[in-house]
Order: structure tokens, then sequence, then C-alpha cells
């Protein structure tokens, strides 16, 4: 196919061979003229004329359609050449879609022959991608049985250690509930034999406390008899006083009155009255002196009687103790032979328990070390299909360079959803459904997102089977911050189909890969869509 | 002052832990303690008035009068006694009680030592020896208003 | 030996009353109104103006034995009384109506206690 600009070149080539071959043809004539004005013959002129009209005619007839034809098949040629560039760079930007397309362009073999390797390349792009997908897949699911593998060994080795060591604390209780029980026993012989001489000796005690209290009682009997007698004593002590006293007044009065008395009988009723006061005198001194006896002697039956009473008192109190203690220790014989006989049987019982803990320690210690082993085994192996996945996931993105039509191709899918989504662009709500459409069908997309380069508006539909009921960020659901994230620059930067790297999902904040594609028309950006692609449901799917 | 006659015959008595002699002349009756009525506004030597054979009769603290402390029968073992007898020098004779704790006996004493007029209302006369014992000689006749 | 009572009054009627733990015996005729306080409490107003306040009125009594007061009274005690006498075994003190005992006189108002 030729362009206008090439047409117009062509055009203009041709004009200037005719300008060319005119100006010739009248510069001749112009010269066979001014020969013939001097002297040269006119048929010089006329054959000379003839001559260039020939020459022109048979350029119009001979040489032109050959340099047409040469300048199709040149057009031709470039026009291939073009179309295998184009291919080509396809090819090189890994879509191999278009490459197909621009290569069923170029004619000839060498067409067929690009379009056939194209198509080979293709087919052995699918298989990668479909393989690597499966492989991915694969390790994903080994990783994640090594994990729980793992773990599981790792708690079984820990409970498997916890036994052990409950086992070993077992079999040493054991031991010791063996030994206290030997001892137990030998104690509750002992008991026994001791309780025999005991209850003799208490029954001994009994009978004596009984007599004591018996003598007790008398004494204090006595002793309150005393007292009462003390007591009346005292009565006539003060009454003797009293009397004394009496008289001791009675005798310094009459002596008073025999001072007023004058003569001898004055002087003799005097000396009477003296003889009385001396008598008074001494009466109230001896009943001082038998008072003073009789305090002491009161005191001591007072002492007596309290202290024969705090006697009986505790002699009661003994005699009760020491008949609770016989019979304490009848039943104490009793409960010593009955903890003898069991401390016996409890003793062998314990021996055997002691023997089988032994050897159950023995069997989980063995046990032990090789759910280590295994665990050990198996952390390393979950190490290793870690390691699988992460090169899965690397071989699955490798292959997802490549645009192939293909549903595995993301780069294919998300340039066919734009196609879908192109004709609706500018209408808002129709955006929205479509987005919607989309993430129904990609269970393994998270969100899909339109950004509108001219309004910077974002249309963002989530995939809730994924991301559940969570709240999403403000900035992501308005778009904030999209022209400078990797997928767009991107996307922009190539003006065709991307793919990111993985990184963590600011949503999920699982593995996520981003497809994206720019929108243009006549070259000028329109906006971006974007998917979301969750790693792990991707790789199941 | 009274003159008295040497080897005059006293009535002993103890007023806590002092002891006086009051000739026998001046000395109506001893009794056992007389019950006292207090006299609001009276000197603190004046205990009271008792009942004595149907008459009105002050009673005066006979530790004060010696000087000592108050005041007699306070505290005492001994049941105390009441010593009426004949106080001043007028006539007819007054009569007032006087508190002790114990009346002891009655004795010939000689003075060994005048003191002159002491005492509160001027009535200790001399000292004398009871035995062994040291007694404060009263003189009833000389009392005066403090 | 005794000595001869001085009888000042012996027809004339006393009133006699109690207070601060004491007997009383005031001149029924100098007696001019009684007024009954709380209790048995009672303000006597004599017929000098002057009021006494006693705990008690025993009652009236004729033939009351008057005895002077004496010296011993006379140094030993600030007041003036117009004698003393004995009621049923308790000595008491006859006031002198124009001039009262502290201790019986009424201020008005509150009872009054006398400190003695």
């Amino acid at each position: 196919m030729i362009d206008r600009a090439t047409a117009r070149r062509a055009m203009a080539q041709e004009a200037a061979r005719w300008f060319a071959i005119v100006t010739v043809s009248v510069a001749g004539i112009a010269l066979l003229l001014v020969a013939e004005a001097h002297g040269a013959p006119a048929w010089m002129v006329g054959a000379y004329a003839l001559t260039c009209a020939v020459a022109l005619l048979l350029y119009r007839f001979l040489v032109v359609p050959s340099m047409r034809e040469l300048e199709a098949r040149h057009s031709a040629t470039r026009s291939a050449l073009d179309h295998l560039g184009k291919a080509l760079e396809h090819v090189r930007a890994g879509d191999l879609v278009h490459a197909g397309r621009e290569a069923s362009d170029v004619p000839g073999r060498a067409g067929a022959s690009l379009a056939g390797a194209i198509g080979a390349l293709e087919v052995i792009a699918q298989r990668i991608q479909g393989g690597s997908t499966d492989v991915a897949g694969a390790a994903t699911a080994v990783n994640r049985i090594a994990a729980e593998l793992a773990s599981a060994s790792s708690e079984q080795a820990a409970s498997v250690v916890e036994i052990t060591a409950a086992m070993e604390e077992l079999a040493r209780t054991a031991g010791q509930i063996a030994d206290s029980a030997r001892a137990q026993a030998e104690l509750a012989e002992r008991g026994e034999q001791i309780g025999h001489r005991g209850a003799s000796a208490v029954a001994d005690a009994v009978s004596g406390v009984e007599q004591v209290r018996e003598r007790i009682a008398s004494i204090a009997g006595r002793a309150e008899a005393l007292d009462v007698s003390a007591r009346e004593i005292f009565r006539v002590l003060d009454l003797i006083t009293h009397i004394a006293r009496e008289t001791h007044l009675l005798s310094l009065n009459a002596a008073i009155e025999a001072a007023a008395e004058t003569g001898e009988s004055g002087r003799r009723f005097s000396l009477v009255a003296d003889e009385v006061r001396r008598l008074a005198q001494r009466a109230q001194e001896s009943a001082n002196s038998v008072r003073s006896l009789l305090d002491d002697f009161g005191a001591s039956v007072r002492a007596t009687v309290v202290a024969t009473a705090e006697g009986g008192g505790q002699a009661a109190q003994v005699l009760e103790h020491a008949q609770a203690g016989a019979l304490a220790i009848d039943d104490l014989r009793a409960a010593a032979v009955a903890a003898a006989g069991a401390a016996r049987e409890v003793s062998s019982a314990t021996h055997e328990q002691e023997a089988a803990a032994g050897e159950v320690v023995a069997t989980l210690r063995e046990a032990s070390s090789v759910v280590q082993q295994i665990a050990e085994g198996l952390r390393r192996f979950s190490e290793t299909s870690g390691r699988l996945q992460a090169l899965g996931l690397d071989t699955q993105l490798m292959a997802q360079t490549l645009r192939l039509a293909s549903d595995h191709s993301l780069k294919h899918v998300v340039e066919n959803w734009l196609e879908v989504l192109r004709p609706r662009l500018g209408n808002w709500s129709a955006i929205e459904g479509l987005l919607e459409d989309f993430v129904v069908r990609l269970p393994y997309v998270e969100c899909v997102y339109y950004y509108e380069t001219d309004g910077g508006r974002t249309m963002l539909v989530v995939n809730r089977q994924i991301l559940g009921d969570r709240s999403l960020p403000t900035a992501v659901m308005e778009g904030i911050g999209f022209t400078e994230r990797p997928w767009y620059k991107m996307a922009v930067a190539s003006g065709r189909a991307v793919l990111t790297p993985p990184y963590e999902s600011t949503l999920s904040h699982e593995l996520i890969v981003v497809a994206a594609v720019p929108a243009l028309q006549d070259g000028r950006l329109l906006g971006v869509l974007g998917l979301d692609v969750n790693v792990d449901a991707w790789t199941r799917a | 002052m009274t003159e008295m006659a040497d080897a005059e015959r006293y009535l002993l008595l103890r007023a806590g832990d002092a002891f006086c002699a009051l000739p026998l002349q001046q000395v109506r009756r001893v009794v056992r303690a007389l019950t006292i009525h207090a006299l609001p506004g009276a000197a603190p030597e004046l205990l009271g008035l008792a009942e004595f054979a149907g008459e009105p009769l002050p009673v005066l603290d006979l530790g004060m009068l010696l000087g000592e402390a108050s005041s007699a029968a306070a505290g005492s073992q001994v049941a105390g006694v009441t010593v009426v007898a004949r106080i001043g020098d007028s006539e007819p004779p007054e009569i007032a009680g006087l508190a002790a704790d114990e009346a002891l006996e009655i004795s010939a004493l000689e003075m060994t030592r005048g003191t002159g007029a002491s005492g509160r209302h001027g009535m200790v006369v001399g000292e004398a020896l009871a035995g062994e014992r040291h007694v404060t000689v009263l003189d009833l006749a000389a009392w005066k208003a403090a | 030996m005794r000595p001869v009572p001085t009888v000042l009054a012996s027809g004339e009627e006393f009133m006699l009353l109690r207070r601060h733990g004491g007997l009383w015996a005031a001149p029924g005729s100098a007696v001019h109104a009684c007024e009954a306080q709380a209790g048995e409490r009672v303000i006597l107003r004599l017929a000098s103006g002057a009021q006494l306040e006693a705990d008690q009125v025993l009652g009236m009594v004729r033939g009351l034995g008057v005895r002077s007061l004496g010296a011993v009274l006379r140094t030993c005690w600030t007041e003036s009384a117009r004698g003393l006498a004995v009621h049923a075994g308790e000595p008491c003190v006859v006031i002198d109506e124009a001039a009262p005992p502290e201790a019986l006189r009424f201020h008005g108002g509150v009872a009054s206690e006398v400190e003695e």
C-alpha cells in the first residue's frame, strides 16, 4: 500500500522528468531556429524536431511504464519490511498477539515463515505459562502442607518432651511414695507397740488422778469449814475491840471526873479508873494480837480454799483429758494397725509402679528423640518447599511477561477488558457496572480500577470474596497518588499492557501483581485500567 | 497565858503523827467521834457543828491547832474521838469539841520547855516528855483570835 | 460545871431549812413570802427585802433553844447569826434576818451554789 507522501513524491519526480525533457527539446528547437537564421538548412531543423518528438513518444510509452512498475515494487517491499519491523517490535515487547497480526501483513514466504515462527513461539509460551502456573500452584500447596506438618511435628515433639518430663516426675514421685510408705509402715508398727504401752499407762494415770481429785475435794471441804470458823472469830474480836475502846473511853472519863473531885475519894477513884483503863488497853492489845494472827491464818485458809478449788478443777480436767486420752489411744491403736497394713500394701504397689514408670520413661525418651528428628526433617522440608514456591512464582511471572492469546495471560486479559470498556469511556455508571462484572468473572482479582487521566477520577470495585468485610483506606478508594504508582508509570511509559513485580497489597496485606493497560486514542492517554491479582488466589485458580 | 503547876495531870492525845497533852482540868469528856455538820464560810480549823448532850458544839481540828496540816481523824486506822473541853477563859465558860485520832492515857507530866504562846490561836505553851514520847502541851484557856 | 445556855427566844416560831447539807432556822416573823421552785427548792423573801434559797423547807418549829455563837464561832466564822440551836439531835444556825449568811442568799436567776 502506497501512502500519500510516497505518491506525492512520485508525482513530483514525474513532473521533474517531463520538465527536463520538454526544456531540452525546446532548447534544441531554439538552437536550430538560431542556426537556420544563420544559414543552416531548414530540413536539419525539421529533422531535429522530428527526432525530439520521436524521443518524447518513446519516453512516454516505453520508459515511464517500467519506471512506475519499479516504484510500485519498491513500495511493496518497503511496506512488507515495515510490517516485519513492527512484528519484530511486538515480539521484542512480548506481545505475541500483535506480533502475529503484523506478521500476517508481511507478504510472501517471509510473512508465512514469520507467522509460523510467532505461532510456534506462542504455543511454547502458552505451555510455559500453563506449566508455570501449575508448578507455582503445586509448590504453594506443598509449602502449605510442609508448613503445617512442620508445625504439627514441633507441637508433637514438645508434647512428647512434656509427657516424658511428667512421666519422669511420676516415676520419681512413685519412688518417694514407696520410700514414705515403707517408713510409714515401720512407724505404724512402732506406733502400735507404743499404743499398747500408752493405753496401760493412761489407765494407771486415770486411776491416780481420780484418787487425787477425791483427796482435794476432802481438803477443800475442811478448809471451807476453817474459813467459816475464822470469820466467826473475827466477829468476836471486833466485839472485844469495840468493848475495849468503849471501856478505855469510860476509864478516861472516870479519871476526868475523878480529877474534878478533891480529896482521898477522888484519888482512889482515879486509881480505879486508871486500872480499868489499863485492863481495857490490854484487852485491846490482846484482841489486836489475836486479830493479827488470825489475819495470817485466815489468809492461809482462804489461799488453801482457793488452791484446793483450783486443784480440784484442774484434777477434774486432768481426769477428763486422761479419760479422753485413753479413748483416743484406743482409736489410735486401731488406726495404727490399719495404717501399717495399708502402708505395706502401698509400698508394694508403688514399687511396681516405679518400675513400670521407669520403663515408660525410657520408651518415651526414644520416642522423643525420633519425633524431634522428624520435626527437624520437616522443618528443613518446609524451608525447601518455601524456596520451591518462590521459584514457581518467579517462573510464573516470567512466563507472564509474554502476552498470549490465552486466558492465562494477564496482559491479554487486561487488554481484552480494556477493549470491552473502551466504547463506554466517559460513561461513569457504565464503567462501574463493567468493573463489577470483571470482579465476578475474575475471582482471583482483589480489585479492578479505572483511573481517568483528564478528570483525575477513579472507579474502584473490590472483590469481597477475597477481602471480606475489612475496611478500605479512603486514599485507595479515591485513587489518591495513583499516578505515582509503579503500575501507572510502567503502563504509560510502555503504551501497552504491563505486569508489575509482586508486592504486598495495601488492602489484603497478601502478595499481589498488578496488570495494567493504558487507554490511548490517537496517541493521547485517556486513562489506565488496572487489576490487582492476588497471587495465592490466582495460583490456586 | 495561864500559869500551870508542875507535875500537873494531862490527857494525852494523838492527831495524825503529832502528840499533845491537855490539862485535865480543861477536859469535860472524851467521846467517840461526833457527827460533824460542815459550816459554809468557816475557817479551816473549824470543822463544823456537832450535838453534844443536847447542845450545839463547835468542833475544832486538833491537828491544825498544833500547827500540823489537816486533818484530825482523816484516813486514821483507829476510830477517832472528840474531846469536849472548856476553851478560853470567859464566864460562863465556853465549851468546844477537839477532833483527835486517839485518846491515849492520863498522865502527870513535867514541862521540859516553854515555847510561849504559839500555834494557831496561841494555845501551844510548851513541850513535855511522856515516857520516851515528846508531846506538845496545850493550854485551851489561852485561846485568842488568830 | 455545865454552861448555862442563853435562851434568846424560847417561844418564837422558826422556819427550818436545809441548805448545803446543813440545818438553818429563819425567824418565822421575818419570812415575808415563799416561792416554790423546781423540785423541793424554795425561795424565801424576808421582810428586810433579802431573798434566801433553800434546798428544802422542813417546816415550822416553836420553842427552839437559841444559844449565842460564842468566841470560837465568832473567831472562825465570818458570817453573823442570831445563834445556834439543836433540833432533833442536829445542830442548826439561827440566822440574823438583817444579815443572812452568804450561803443562803438568793441572787436571782439560776439558783446559786456557794463554794464551801
